[in-house]
């Protein structure tokens, strides 16, 4: 906590703040609009953090992840379509709301919950991150390469249905990062085209494997027109809104506490969060069936969830290096392209930048709320925005943003092909965030492989060295309790499904 | 007919091994942590096989975004459908646009890039009016695009004969 005030004002600068509002803003559209994932969003402005001071373009980043939660609840509410996975529960009272006319109190509710969840969140965090980071900072070559496939193992479960799929998309990832010049002996690898020499940067890899896929897949919905929402603004609801949100003193409890605790799961995820959340306050409320049919205390418990889970999500990001959702595996790309890598030499050789980035986020919490709030009157204008502009629009800034960070046309290359591959693995049920997860721990898991081989070879063997010691024992259970939980889940979902069709 | 799942792992597995004679091209040393990886891969090739003839039920994603399929019902006017050939077009039109990047540089070819896709994805019911409109809102993206990289950012962009 000391470190966390001794550096707080530098989030005050006027260069991170600006970074700062400029980015809440954005991620609030960005967040609203339909059909833009908040992960393509915070890809897609990585490579332009790359031209700024380290600690701005995390601010930037911090901020759009932060806001494109909270916005992702505008569409869910207007037009039943949430922005984010996040927000799926925040539609179940926040539509029905909206079709009885109150879609600015239901959105006053959500950034004001999204605040009050966001900034307990963020307490936990402040907390809990430096403590951790000095137990991880004990962590050898053999931890760290179980951490780096610990990491793959969770995106694998969380964005694939199948967990198989989902390892094979994060080994496919791993695969590419191997591209280049070997990191020990300096002999090339499936350099087949001079293209490749340098290997797979971060960016092209973030940018085509997020972005590339949705363009396309936003050509293939180009018919899709949205319903025009109901919203008629109201004067000196505001502080209305505001006593009574405050007074729904277990929503919020309920929220803040499930979001935190859930967020700092690596790869269970915000959607989860909000739902479990939703569904305890309804089974401890009075009347539980007034849930779903326009309840503000519905929205309440969601929202503050959702965001909750913003900061505990980046815990195991900073003291690990292992994201714990797919936003979060783009924010570790945008940490590595300035050379800071995460894990507990952050918080020793950089706590400038780290305890800047954790302000900042407290301050877009509150920046969220505000610009939430006074530009939720224009949100419907982002609804009507249409798939065909957004096509454009998203290929031109990825192309851009790809060439900028090493003025490279053959990087523009790489990221148009990955982005390719994918879309086509997409259709046979291969998910993008394993395979950016995979390049992005692949470097890390090869040379913790390969340094703790050789330290093995030169002392007690491989088996002992990588697999024997509390930490590896606890990482390696983690790893395999990850694949099983996800296995027995699969199991589950055949027999329910196989029960039903028996039942027709 | 075989199983989506079970032609995946059989593709997967092909590969693997394939890769896995390839690696014997290069230095032992420097594909040790690859020959580990592609191992890993053929295994869980074969429990994807195994999954498919158990499970014979396509598991759908589980930790995504599911949007249950009522709420597109209500506010989605048009059933979203699986379409080839806007993606073929997309596809084209980004590959052309690559090639006149580098003759004309970054910003003649956005504009170019933006009006083509805009056209060719939809022109039917085309006005004079609608396609001034798009022409504007691609010449104002592009503006905006140079404003906010080229003159306040001063990042550099791929340059050819023109911007």
């Amino acid at each position: 906590m000391g470190e966390f005030l001794h550096y707080f004002p530098q989030a005050l600068s006027f260069a991170n703040m600006v970074a700062l509002i400029f980015g809440v803003i954005g991620g609030l559209i960005l967040g609203a609009t339909p059909g833009l994932s908040p992960t393509m969003a915070v890809a897609l402005l990585v490579p332009f953090t790359f031209h700024m001071d380290a600690t701005t373009g995390l601010v930037l980043l911090g901020a759009v992840y932060t806001a494109t939660v909270a916005g992702g609840a505008i569409s869910a509410i207007l037009i039943k379509i949430p922005g984010a996975p996040a927000n799926i529960a925040t539609l179940l009272d926040g539509y029905p709301m909206a079709e009885q006319g109150k879609a600015q109190t239901a959105l006053y509710i959500c950034f004001i919950s999204s605040l009050v969840g966001g900034l307990f969140g963020m307490l936990v965090m402040i907390l809990f991150t430096p403590p951790l980071a000095r137990v991880a900072i004990q962590f050898g070559a053999p931890e760290m390469f179980w951490i780096a496939l610990f990491g793959i193992t969770i995106m694998a479960g969380l964005s694939s249905g199948s967990i198989a799929k989902g390892l094979i998309a994060g080994m496919f990832g791993v695969l590419i990062s191997t591209i280049g010049y070997s990191p020990i002996l300096g002999v090339p690898r499936f350099v087949f085209h001079d293209t490749l020499i340098g290997g797979v940067a971060i960016v092209p890899a973030l940018i085509g494997l997020f972005a590339i896929p949705q363009v396309f897949s936003m050509g293939e919905k180009l018919g899709i027109t949205y319903s025009r929402p109901e919203y008629k603004p109201e004067r000196g609801i505001l502080l209305k809104t505001l006593v009574a949100n405050l007074k729904m003193v277990k929503a919020l409890g309920i929220g803040s506490v499930v979001g935190t605790i859930i967020g700092a799961i690596p790869g269970a995820g915000g959607q989860v969060a909000g739902l479990i959340a939703y569904d305890q306050t309804r089974k401890f409320d009075k009347a539980p069936e007034s849930f779903g049919k326009g309840k503000p205390e519905g929205v309440a418990v969601s929202e503050s969830a959702n965001n909750a889970m913003v900061g505990p999500s980046l815990i195991p990001l900073l003291t690990l290096g292992v994201p714990g959702s797919p936003t979060a595996a783009v924010l570790l790309g945008g940490l590595l392209i300035h050379g800071l890598f995460p894990g507990p030499d952050l918080f020793l050789k950089h706590p400038e930048v780290t305890y800047t980035f954790i302000g900042s986020l407290v301050l877009a919490q509150i920046a969220m709320c505000v610009f939430g709030i006074l530009l939720s009157r224009y949100s419907y204008m982002v609804m009507s925005v249409s798939n065909l502009y957004m096509v454009a629009a998203v290929t031109v800034l990825a192309v851009y943003g790809t060439y900028s960070v090493q003025n490279s046309f053959d990087d523009v290359i790489i990221m148009f092909s990955l982005g390719t591959i994918m879309y086509i693995g997409s259709k046979f049920g291969f998910s993008s965030a394993p395979v950016v997860l995979g390049v992005v721990l692949g470097p890390i898991a090869e040379d913790n492989f390969l340094k703790g081989k050789m330290i093995a070879d030169a002392t007690v063997g491989i088996w002992r060295y990588f697999f024997t010691g509390t930490a590896n024992v606890i990482i390696i259970l983690l790893c395999i309790g990850s694949v099983a939980y996800s296995i027995y889940g699969e199991v589950k979902l055949h027999k329910k499904l196989k029960k039903r069709e028996e039942g027709l | 007919m075989i199983n989506r799942d079970t032609a995946v792992s059989l593709v997967v597995l092909a590969g693997t091994v394939a890769l896995y004679l390839t690696l014997s091209m290069f230095h032992p040393g420097a594909v040790i942590f690859i020959r580990v990886i592609v191992i890993i891969i053929g295994l869980l090739a074969l429990l994807l096989l195994a999954q498919s003839i158990l499970l014979k039920h396509g598991i759908k994603g589980s930790g995504t975004a599911q949007v249950p399929a009522e709420t597109e019902k209500v506010s989605v006017s048009k059933k979203p459908h699986f379409a080839w050939k806007p993606v073929l077009l997309i596809f084209g039109a980004i590959l052309v646009y690559f090639f006149v990047m580098e003759q004309l540089g970054f910003y003649v070819s956005a504009f170019l890039y933006f009006v083509g896709v805009v056209f060719l994805l939809d022109w039917r019911g085309l006005t004079p009016k609608k396609g001034f409109m798009r022409i504007g809102i691609a010449f104002v993206f592009t503006a905006l695009v140079y404003l906010l990289f080229s003159v306040i950012l001063l990042v550099q962009t791929p340059r050819g004969l023109l911007l």
